[in-house]
């Protein structure tokens, strides 16, 4: 009991990586179809997301309203790789239509795959060291930091539209296929199953190091920051820079999620970007249960589960309802999650009937008192 | 001339659209999220009115009913304020954060009921008669609608003045968010200031929501429109500072325009932002200072 | 023994505004080396604005803090960041006890271990057996050696104080700065913080706030009285006591605030 207690998140987490491992030998053996197959690769790149953001919020109790602005970044590096793959290296419609000539320079390192890892990995590092830098600075924080931070993403969106010549404004980068071509169809089923198995490398990558880090000096350092910001000051830490480590650090797994998730979806458009999306992000931290990296990853699976066997069919309509009213309640009444009523409320209730039990057992005995001054 | 007036105009719509969140958000520390939503309550209920008018009336009650239904978005956003600082708000005093989280959620809701109610597609407000000429000054030409909207403002911003600063209520109220526990001792019943302060800043929001259906078709995403600017113009005016208010909405308004003229309104719109943000990291301290004995609260 | 007198701290003609509101004018005192400064005086004499003053929470208008470490130059603290301060050696406990309540005793100990405050070396480094046989030894000295591995939260208050108390020793600091340690403290309990200070002052200085007038007759080498913002008289504690002008303005209405 004791070990399940010490290891149940990484007990937890490999059932769902071996749930996840399983997936692509029961689609050949045709158990499971390809969309579903598609779908949690994009539930993977959602988790890893995810993950990022529960170590700035959860963790670190930094919010930040606009992670979306990294998934793009990663999401349309690579789209822009994938979309070069497409057109041979020639300028695309779009930029025609926007009266470019030639590929403008910010497309080129995307014409190979090494300059799009590349920048995938560097626009989100340079963006967000910007900006936290300056913002963590000057002690900018708590709610400040969410609305500054969601200020910064919508005023990205606007700009990404507005430059429809590069980036094809609202429609985005569409009619690309992965890395490894088509993942369309029975007779490209091989690239969807090498390419989910990539994903799921990622994942456990990610969740590993973020496992390493919150159990090193660093991750104590980062939940001192959340519960004491100043006290942790004045122990002698540059809680800044702190900050902005982790900050970074989390822009980039959203940026890899983004590059995972265009190979899976086959498109992207700044809709993904807006600020809907990304407090849809912090949505699945909050419900699956901040604090606790397996929350993240089992708020992410299954809330996008439920949406995407809602959404489709009669129940289109309460979705919406449904998860808003599911996010104020646990808002409201369970500030830990899934994992916060497995862990903590359940053995609470467990406890006091134990209690209770007990005590009715014990009625019948004096009740010892306290002498009081 | 024409450029004042422009940027005139769109700093009192930013003003009437942030003049509810500087007291939910500047006196009470919660983060509405759900502001953009009764704005976008308020322009229904213009829409609704308007039309039940005119069916009784017609035309000239569809231009009674947006007159009227100004006071009645107030009673409605009033009302479904109270309800939600009630069953939500009441229960995240202090928690700053959350209280963001949860008002998403709420918007989520208001969103889909009003997809659910008035279908995705945009409907149209039909501007009242007497608002829908213009005033020829010199050269320029002041549309009428545009300066009803700032007369709005103006008596909007008046009345809260007088409550928050001329009446016992205000005294009140501003006690309570002052120093909550010191205001209880005085026998001052907190629960019920701080519902009806909730509810004028949502009353507000309906106003904003009134005056912006005379602007373009309402759906269910026009108040999301709004949220950003407003949050901003409240921080940069400094929270929990009327005055502050009207100077941040002001300067969000006039830069806006101003930009618009060199680029589009768009890169305008982000330009504007980003200054507000390196502002902001200039004079952080005016904003953001906590002075308490306890080092973290 | 010549370094015991030692100047540690000198605070020059410092003057803080707030708002208008002059919070303390031209204080100038100078702290020795090894010895426990009492700073006391009624409700907004500005005890607590000139600790403020000191760590950097808040910056003077005028005048300047400077402290002597042991061995080395003279270090400006006036200007500096505050967690800079900290690695120079003056520490800081607060009014209200802050301690990281979600971790343990153990870990709030180990990351207010001196070394190791870098990002880098906070990943990668592993507390050594030194550092966690002085923890040991720190939480010993506090009576706090059996409660290592609970919560900081679960704490009572009175353990919070010593462990924040604990928190600030164990970065073997030249200076700590204590705001009322006392505080929300019973009398056995005060006496035993008053036990454990006279300990820990061999090794370093340490520079009190409090009302608590018995605990600063049972410890304290030098006691300075502030009053509206400046520095009434400083002396030992008999001459303090024996002062008229003290005694009008704050001990003879002290009385109550002992309780």
């Amino acid at each position: 009991m004791k070990l399940l207690k010490k290891n149940g998140y990484n007990l937890c987490f490999t059932v769902i990586v071996i749930a996840l491992a399983l997936m692509p030998l029961l689609l050949l053996n045709g158990f499971v179809k390809s969309t579903t197959v598609l779908f949690l690769g994009k539930c993977m790149a959602f988790a890893i997301v995810a993950i990022g953001l529960d170590l700035i919020w959860g963790y670190t109790g930094i919010l930040s309203l606009g992670h979306g602005l990294y998934f793009c970044l990663g999401a349309y590096g690579m789209g822009m790789y994938l979309k070069m793959v497409e057109t041979h290296g020639k300028i695309t419609d779009f930029m025609q239509v926007g009266g470019l000539t030639e590929l403008p320079l910010i497309w080129k390192p995307f014409l190979s795959l090494p300059g799009t890892f590349l920048m995938i990995f560097l626009a989100p590092l340079v963006v967000s060291g910007l900006i936290g830098y300056f913002i963590f600075k000057n002690r900018v924080k708590g709610v400040y930091f969410s609305i500054i931070s969601q200020a910064l993403t919508w005023a990205a969106y606007s700009i990404f539209i507005a430059l429809s010549p590069y980036t094809n404004g609202n429609v985005g980068i569409s009619q690309i296929q992965s890395v490894l071509g088509s993942l369309r169809g029975p007779k490209n089923e091989g690239n969807l199953v090498t390419l989910f198995y990539v994903a799921l490398v990622v994942l456990i990558l990610i969740y590993a190091l973020s496992y390493f880090l919150v159990h090193t000096k660093f991750g104590k350092i980062l939940i001192a920051i959340r519960d004491g910001e100043n006290r942790t000051y004045f122990s002698g830490y540059c809680v800044s820079n702190y900050k902005n480590v982790i900050y970074m650090l989390s822009a980039i797994f959203a940026a890899v999620a983004g590059a995972l998730f265009v190979n899976f979806n086959g498109s992207i458009t700044p809709t993904q970007m807006s600020i809907t999306y990304s407090i849809t992000m912090v949505i699945w931290v909050a419900i699956g249960g901040r604090g606790t990296l397996i929350g993240a990853v089992i708020g992410a699976f299954l809330i996008n589960l439920c949406e995407y066997n809602l959404s489709s069919g009669s129940m289109a309509e309460s979705w919406q309802y449904i998860i808003g009213l599911l996010f104020v309640i646990t808002i409201l009444f369970f500030k830990g999650g899934i994992v916060g009523i497995v862990k903590d409320q359940i053995p609470a209730l467990l406890q006091k009937r134990r209690s209770r039990a007990e005590k009715e057992g014990r009625d019948h005995q004096p009740i010892p008192v306290k002498a009081e001054e | 001339m024409n450029l004042l007036f422009n940027g005139l105009s769109l700093s009192s719509i930013i003003l009437l659209a942030s003049l509810g969140l500087a007291i939910t958000f500047g006196l009470m520390r919660v983060i509405n999220m759900a502001h953009g939503e009764f704005m976008m309550i308020g322009a229904y209920t213009s829409y609704v009115i308007q039309n039940l008018l005119q069916t009784w009336l017609g035309n000239s009650g569809a231009d009674v009913g947006y007159f009227l239904s100004i006071i009645i978005a107030f009673a409605v956003t009033f009302l479904i304020g109270s309800l939600l600082e009630t069953l939500v708000v009441s229960r995240l005093y202090g928690r700053e954060i959350d209280s963001l989280l949860a008002t998403w959620g709420i918007s989520l809701i208001l969103q889909q009921a009003a997809r659910t109610i008035f279908g995705t597609q945009g409907v149209l407000v039909t501007t009242p008669k007497v608002l829908s000429g213009s005033i020829r000054i010199g050269k320029t030409s002041l549309s009428m609608t545009r300066l009803f909207i700032i007369a709005l403002v103006a008596c909007c911003l008046l009345l809260v003045w007088f409550l928050m600063y001329r009446t016992n209520f205000g005294r009140q109220m501003r006690a309570v968010m002052q120093n909550r526990s010191m205001a209880q001792c005085m026998g001052i019943n907190s629960r019920k200031i701080d519902n009806l302060t909730f509810s004028i800043g949502s009353g507000l929001a309906g106003i904003a929501g009134c005056s912006i259906a005379l602007l373009g078709s309402i759906d269910s995403t026009v108040g999301q429109n709004y949220i950003v600017n407003t949050f901003m113009a409240v921080v940069l005016g400094g929270v929990g500072k009327l005055l502050g208010t009207v100077l941040g909405s002001s300067i969000i308004g006039f830069s806006s325009i101003g930009f618009e003229t060199m680029t589009s309104s768009s890169i305008a719109k982000a330009i504007v932002l980003l200054i507000i943000i390196i502002f902001l990291q200039k004079k952080p301290q005016g904003l953001f200072t906590v002075r308490s004995r306890a080092l973290d609260e | 023994m010549g370094k015991e007198q030692d100047t540690v701290l000198k605070i020059k003609n410092v003057s803080v505004v707030f708002d208008g509101f002059q919070a303390l004018t031209d204080v100038n005192v100078k702290v020795k080396r090894n010895s426990i400064h009492f700073f006391i005086g009624p409700n907004g004499a500005g005890k607590t604005t000139l600790l403020d003053i000191i760590c950097a929470k808040t910056k003077p208008t005028e005048g300047n803090v400077s402290f002597y470490p042991a061995d080395g130059e003279k270090v400006r603290l006036t200007g500096m960041k505050e967690y800079k301060i900290v690695k120079e050696g003056v520490v800081r406990k607060f009014q209200v006890p802050s301690v990281f309540v979600n971790l343990t005793v153990e870990e709030n100990m180990e990351l207010s271990l001196k070394e190791n405050k870098g990002v880098w070396q906070s990943v990668f480094h592993r507390t050594s057996e030194e550092e966690k046989a002085l923890i040991d030894e720190t939480l010993k000295k506090v009576g706090l050696e059996k409660r290592k591995d609970i919560l900081a939260g679960s704490l009572a208050h009175g353990e919070k104080q010593w462990l924040e108390i604990a928190m600030q020793f164990v970065q073997k600091p030249e200076i700590i700065l204590l705001d009322e340690p006392a505080a929300g403290m019973g009398k056995p309990e005060t006496f035993k913080t008053g036990e454990l200070l006279k300990e820990i002052k061999k090794e370093c200085t340490i520079i009190v706030v409090e009302h608590d007038m018995d605990f600063v007759k049972q410890i304290a080498d030098c006691v300075t009285v502030l009053h509206e913002g400046k520095v009434l008289m400083e002396g030992d504690i008999h001459q303090v006591l024996a002062d008229e002008t003290v005694q009008a303005v704050y001990l003879g209405r002290g009385g109550e605030r002992n309780a």
